[in-house]
């Protein structure tokens, strides 16, 4: 029974984890904290939904149309939002506000287009296979998401530290003036940021929806809280921290219900969420900084 | 139009009237936040909280409106109080997190808490005691006190923290002390518009203290720019009555209030009052400058 | 440009300094920023503060000025004794030490006017109540404060710019504003740092004739400049930071002299004013 509920835990943990890796890189590498997150996470589990139920398409494509849907919508707003926004100089509270106008142009955008009902998946779209080993039970679609958040783990590293492109967004996260001063072309790391952010959010939005079987436009909100809890106890800045603070958040989740404190599960993150923010604000494994006079 | 027809009118729209005007003072609420320099996102909440602790005691314990609002303020005074001495020490994103976080908590503490506030289905038969006049005198009070702090010392206090901590400081700001000022201002105006709401629409569900309302009040402070504090009530009463003069459009207007909101922060930083102001002012100096020159 | 200026003197008694800075420290993670730096601030004299880029000597006025805590030493001035620990908004209030900044740090938004009255914040003494319930010490003592920023506009010619919007005008005239906001104060101590960055040699004159005219009044300051030149003429005494430590402390003359100075500034130094 524990092992069942540690590896509940740990998938739903995977699927914050991929959320908030999104979050994670615009905030650091651009200092936005972009909460149309939440809108894009909904956004691209329509987008699969409404390619597998209308045009019988396969999962997988699904799965891709929607990741990239996620990565161009996330993309067009950094263009059109983001990039005015931050050429006038936004602050932190213009960039947040900007982003909480956006999400709900959106949202809105996706209630008119899909109705207010919770959609569920087509029967029979994936696989219904499970393994059973001793007390434990897995099935595909549990499979898939640990394995998927591996290998976008091991992309991310990949990324980050051996590419060109992800050691300009690691530079610009240090500093902007710094790597603009070095020729990295910011506006384009920017723009590619958000598209790989909108991207992952797509995909965790999918993800959750099949693991659910549920799709309904609001969906991503409660995501976009945990989202934050995941980066401020992880340390933003860190992916490490956001990663391991997304398992902790999803397992804290899953003991609250065996605890039979299910419905009070949020507010025992935020409780956590709040400790850090008193005692530990750069969170398990953030950056230190010293405010400068 | 007569008499006849502007009573009739108000009757009709007395509801978004009110509506209305309630919206101003969450407005008003946002107001003082910002104004110092706060990012404080927890007006939602703390409206709950005002709101809920009026609604419980006029309907468990029969209190009479006024002892419930005032009970509401005190109660979200406390927390507030509690709540700032960790968070004002916060910056920025940290800051809106925190004080995003503390809604978020209080609505699903009102969602789940079924014993003590009904849970989703929210509190009913809160007596309906508030008019359209109380809550326009409340404004005015409020208009005075906000537009006489801002002229003032504490205004200027404010104002220099808003822009510059550093600076501010060295003028011999305390600018801790005057940020707990603007926090627990917001906090008590936030309570007192949740008190009177619960009078004024008789339920309360735990629904109306979310996401989209958080939005909502945003662009209510955000349109009417925050430089002087008519502009988030004028800002309120906008767009609270814009499905009305909207007609046609009333179904997007989630979709429209925020684009809207997207368009003020890009483009019009100053809210919509701003520019007029400015350039009334400008009107106004240059003129004095011929004169000046002559 | 300096008639009816009133400058609150230093002390009577000669004995205690205006600015006693004993051991002073600063280390930012791994960089050392001050080095056991100790010299004096006599009573109405002027101290300039010179050294080669990021010596130390901004971090040096934060210290002073407490925006940043020492990790070792003491600041003391001669009313108030040991101040290390006092919080920034008390090193001015009560300490009497104003300020301006290497970048001009003026209140966006607000009129010059506006920004100088901020200055006065600490010589007001009524709260929030008092000022809502509209009592006339409140009228009074603003009347008081608005003439004295009146009076400092004029006196530094700023009295055309009072109403502009203080973000669009030239550097010169903004740095004008940043001290008669750092004067409105009456403050027993001035720390300038670099009064004259960006300015015209006319401009620059300027400031060393106001900073003339503060020292006839007894006002002591602390300037930092990179004009040697400037510094010299204006003088009491100067010390030099160079990599966060003081290498000469004297009279301007001895000072210009020092071999460890001039090896400090070789190929450095700017002969302007």
């Amino acid at each position: 029974m524990l092992l069942q509920q540690l590896l509940n835990g740990i998938v739903a943990g995977s699927v914050y984890a991929l959320f908030a890796l999104g979050f994670n890189m615009v905030l650091g590498a651009l200092n936005i904290l972009n909460v149309a997150q939440g809108a894009i996470f909904a956004m691209s589990a329509f987008v699969a939904f409404y390619a597998m139920k209308l045009y019988a398409v396969p999962f997988v494509l699904a799965l891709l149309l929607a990741v990239i849907a996620g990565g161009l919508i996330n993309m067009i707003l950094e263009m059109i939002v983001f990039r005015p926004l931050r050429a006038r100089g936004g602050s932190p509270m213009s960039t947040l506000v900007a982003s909480i106008g956006a999400s709900m142009a959106l949202l809105s955008v996706t209630q008119k287009l899909s109705g207010s009902q919770i959609e569920r998946f087509p029967f029979n779209s994936l696989p219904d296979t499970q393994w059973i080993a001793g007390d434990v039970r897995v099935t595909f679609i549990q499979l898939l998401v640990l394995v998927t958040t591996a290998c976008v783990l091991i992309g991310s590293y990949i990324l980050l530290n051996r590419t060109k492109l992800g050691k300009a967004i690691r530079t610009m996260a240090f500093n902007e003036r710094i790597a603009r001063m070095l020729g990295i072309p910011t506006a384009g790391v920017a723009r590619w940021t958000f598209f790989i952010s909108g991207a992952l959010g797509g995909l965790a939005g999918v993800l959750l929806g099949v693991m659910f079987n549920s799709v309904h436009f609001l969906m991503g909100e409660a995501y976009v809280l945990k989202g934050f809890a995941a980066i401020v106890i992880g340390g933003f800045g860190s992916v490490a921290g956001v990663v391991v603070a997304s398992m902790l958040i999803g397992l804290s989740e899953v003991f609250s219900i065996m605890i039979g404190i299910g419905a009070f599960k949020d507010v025992v993150i935020f409780g956590i969420l709040f400790c850090f923010l008193i005692l530990r604000p750069n969170g398990m494994f953030g950056r230190d900084e010293e405010p400068r006079p | 139009m007569n008499w006849e027809e502007i009573s009739y009118w108000l009757i009709i729209y007395n509801h978004a009237i009110v509506t209305a005007l309630i919206n101003s003072v969450t407005a008003l609420s946002i107001y003082f936040s910002l104004r110092a320099g706060i990012f404080n996102l927890s007006a939602i909440g703390f409206m709950a909280i005002g709101a809920y602790t009026a609604g419980i005691l006029s309907t468990r314990l029969g209190l009479p409106a006024p002892v419930g609002i005032t009970a509401g303020i005190m109660l979200a005074l406390l927390l507030g109080a509690i709540l700032v001495y960790p968070v004002l020490k916060l910056r920025g994103h940290y800051l809106a997190i925190a004080t995003l976080s503390f809604a978020a908590i209080v609505q699903a503490m009102a969602m789940n808490l079924d014993g003590l506030t009904n849970g989703p289905s929210g509190l009913l038969g809160v007596p309906a005691v508030v008019r359209a006049w109380h809550v326009v005198v409340v404004l005015a009070v409020l208009l005075y006190i906000a537009w006489t702090l801002q002229k003032s010392r504490t205004g200027r206090a404010w104002d220099a923290i808003r822009t510059d901590v550093s600076a501010a400081r060295a003028m011999g700001i305390d600018v801790e002390i005057y940020r707990l000022k603007a926090f627990l201002i917001s906090t008590a105006v936030a309570a007192l518009a949740g008190g009177l709401w619960a009078h004024v629409n008789r339920v309360i569900v735990p629904f109306e203290f979310g996401f989209v309302q958080l939005t909502m009040a945003l662009v209510n402070t955000l349109l009417g720019g925050i430089s002087t504090p008519l502009g988030p009530v004028l800002g309120a009463l906008v767009v609270t009555t814009m499905p009305d003069w909207l007609a046609g459009f009333a179904e997007y207007r989630e979709m429209i209030i925020g684009a809207l909101l997207v368009a003020v922060v890009v483009y019009l930083p100053n809210g919509l009052i701003d520019p007029l102001l400015g350039f009334a002012r400008r009107f106004g100096r240059k003129r004095a400058v011929k004169e000046a020159s002559r | 440009m300096n008639a009816g200026l009133r400058i609150n003197g230093g002390d009577a008694q000669a004995a205690a300094h205006a600015l006693e800075v004993t051991r002073v420290s600063k280390h930012f993670g791994g960089i050392r920023a001050l080095s056991d730096v100790s010299f004096t601030v006599p009573q109405g004299k002027v101290v300039g503060l010179i050294g080669p880029n990021g010596a130390g000597k901004t971090t040096l006025l934060n210290v002073i000025s407490s925006l940043s805590k020492p990790t070792s030493g003491r600041i003391s001035i001669a009313r108030g004794g040991d101040v290390t620990d006092w919080p920034a908004h008390r090193i001015a209030a009560e300490g009497r030490i104003s300020r301006t900044f290497q970048n001009i740090r003026m209140f966006q938004g607000m009129s010059v006017f506006e920004n100088v009255l901020t200055g006065c914040h600490a010589s007001l003494s009524f709260g929030m109540a008092a000022t809502l319930l509209r009592m006339p010490s409140v009228r009074r003592m603003e009347e008081e404060a608005r003439d004295r920023t009146s009076d400092i506009i004029h006196s530094l010619g700023l009295g055309a710019y009072a109403n502009r919007e203080g973000g669009v005008l030239s550097y010169g005239i903004q740095r004008r504003v940043e001290i008669a906001r750092a004067l409105v104060s009456n403050p027993r101590l001035l720390l300038l740092d670099e009064p004259t960055a960006g300015m015209t040699p006319r401009e620059t004159n300027e400031v060393k004739e106001l900073i003339q005219s503060l020292r006839e009044r007894s006002l002591a300051m602390i300037v930092i400049e990179h004009k040697a030149g400037f510094i010299m003429s204006i003088s009491d005494k100067v010390v030099v930071l160079n990599f966060g430590a003081v290498i000469a402390d004297g009279a301007p003359a001895v000072v210009r002299q020092n071999p460890a100075v001039i090896e400090a500034y070789l190929g450095a130094a700017d002969e302007h004013a």
